[in-house]
């Protein structure tokens, strides 16, 4: 009579404890969803800032191009043309530069040096834009850091396939395969006779871990959406930056044409006066001066970051 | 296994008490375990809200000062090249020689340059006064 009335007892509280079971592994199976979905949103979140990066580094590179068309093109003409008809060491040059506001005989050994920099990078001379001797730092590329130091050690470690597998492979339950429950129902199980009670002992063991995996995570895709919202507000700050490099490619623009325009007509003149003609060549000189002094303001540091201002911001985000 | 075997071994190993005990002992903890859980995940829902909220906020304050900052630029930028457009026309190289300086001076100056300064850039924003210049 006992092991039939412990056999009932064993059926009714098996059911019982796989039930139990049966929710601590669909918790396991709600646990390794969450974490994979907020893994996609990283990367979706990794993969737009890289391309913003990416387009930020081409928009440096054709700026720095641009530059170095407007000191050869340019800042080489008019360097030119006061060599051609001014007069490079003549006394009387000098003189003539000095009577202009604004123009001074220094300037325009600075501007040749620019000038002569900029045609050895067109022609190959040089690999690397350098132009240091004039003083017109090249814009160089984004430090690699930008964005990626500001979302912390902890989700660098979470962005490698390996980590997050292993991260997943740890909410899945591995750990209680590995140990916890298995091990427990192992140990219960001293013959048939109590398979109900170790089943439910089982189920509700399956359960708590499930309950735990939950946590872990709902904890994982906190901290990884936390990341994600820190990585979109880098890719917006580089959406800024961006507008900041057009912004001065433009104002770079709208100088060089007047500047253009303006040695034209010079040039076409039958004959330099620097009587007649000084105006329009001072309007010129002026030109260029603004030219090259907003050609020196770097874009980035030489660490490739975008300022020291910039440091800052991506300082005041990572320790958010 | 005959089952006399199987009654020789149950019998003497079985301990109803003890199997019961250890059942109710599995479920409490359980209920201790899931009640602590979803405490805990109810924090950690407080946490990324907050930490998320914050972390918008600030991107929203800086984007917009930003913004405003660009579009004031650009449109001093504007007014600007008007002057210097006038004065190449009218060869007052004194009016082209300032315009010029100011345009300089604007292009220098780093847009980004009030972002190590937070505080500025939300009293800017809060400020009802401030007047942004286009």
């Amino acid at each position: 009579m006992i092991p039939l009335i412990l056999g009932a007892a064993a059926l009714a509280t098996g059911a019982l404890g796989v039930g139990a079971g049966i929710s601590g592994k669909a918790d396991m199976d709600e646990a390794k969803e969450i974490g994979e979905n907020a893994q996609r949103d990283y990367e979706d979140a990794l993969y737009y800032l890289n391309s913003q990066r990416e387009k930020t580094n081409q928009l440096l590179q054709q700026y720095d191009e641009f530059k170095m068309n407007i000191m050869m093109l340019t800042i080489g003409r008019f360097v030119d043309f006061i060599e051609r008809n001014i007069g490079k060491t003549s006394l009387a040059g000098e003189e003539f530069l000095e009577r202009l506001d604004g123009i001074s005989f220094n300037q325009i050994e600075e501007y040749k040096t620019a000038a002569i920099e900029a045609e050895q990078f067109f022609l190959g001379g040089m690999k690397a834009i350098k132009l240091g001797a004039a003083g017109y730092g090249s814009a160089m590329t984004l430090a690699s850091s930008v964005g990626v130091a500001s979302t912390g050690t902890a989700i660098s470690g979470l962005s490698g396939a390996a980590a997050t597998n292993a991260t997943l492979a740890w909410l899945g339950g591995g750990s209680l395969a590995a140990g916890g429950g298995g091990m427990a129902l192992g140990s219960i199980v001293l013959g048939g006779i109590t398979v109900g009670p170790a089943l439910m002992f089982g189920g509700f063991v399956l359960a708590g871990e499930g309950e735990k995996a939950l946590t872990k995570a709902r904890e994982y895709e906190a901290e990884v959406n936390k990341a994600t919202a820190e990585i979109d507000a880098v890719s917006n700050f580089l959406e800024q930056v961006i507008r900041r490099i057009y912004e001065l490619g433009d104002v770079l623009e709208s100088l060089n044409n007047p500047a253009i325009d303006r040695l034209n007509e010079l040039e076409y003149l039958p004959y330099f006066d620097p009587n007649r003609d000084a105006s329009k060549f001072q309007q010129v000189g002026l030109i260029i001066k603004a030219i090259s002094e907003i050609m020196k303001t770097p874009l980035l540091d030489g660490e490739g970051l975008l300022n020291p201002a910039t440091a800052t911001i991506t300082g005041k985000y990572r320790s958010l | 296994m005959s089952l006399q075997k199987i009654k020789d071994f149950t019998l003497p190993n079985l301990n109803l008490a003890e199997s019961l005990q250890q059942m109710v002992s599995a479920y409490t903890e359980y209920l201790t375990i899931a009640e602590l859980e979803r405490t805990k995940r109810r924090d950690i829902e407080a946490w990324e809200k907050e930490s998320i909220t914050r972390i918008n906020a600030q991107r929203d304050l800086l984007m917009s000062y930003l913004d405003r900052s660009f579009d004031e630029r650009a449109e001093n930028f504007r007014a600007l090249f008007g002057v210097v457009d006038n004065a190449l026309i009218s060869g007052d190289n004194e009016q082209l020689a300032l315009a010029l300086n100011s345009i300089t001076e604007i292009a220098k100056s780093s847009p980004f340059k009030e972002f190590a300064n937070l505080n500025y850039v939300r009293a800017a924003l809060n400020d009802p006064n401030h007047v942004w210049e286009f």
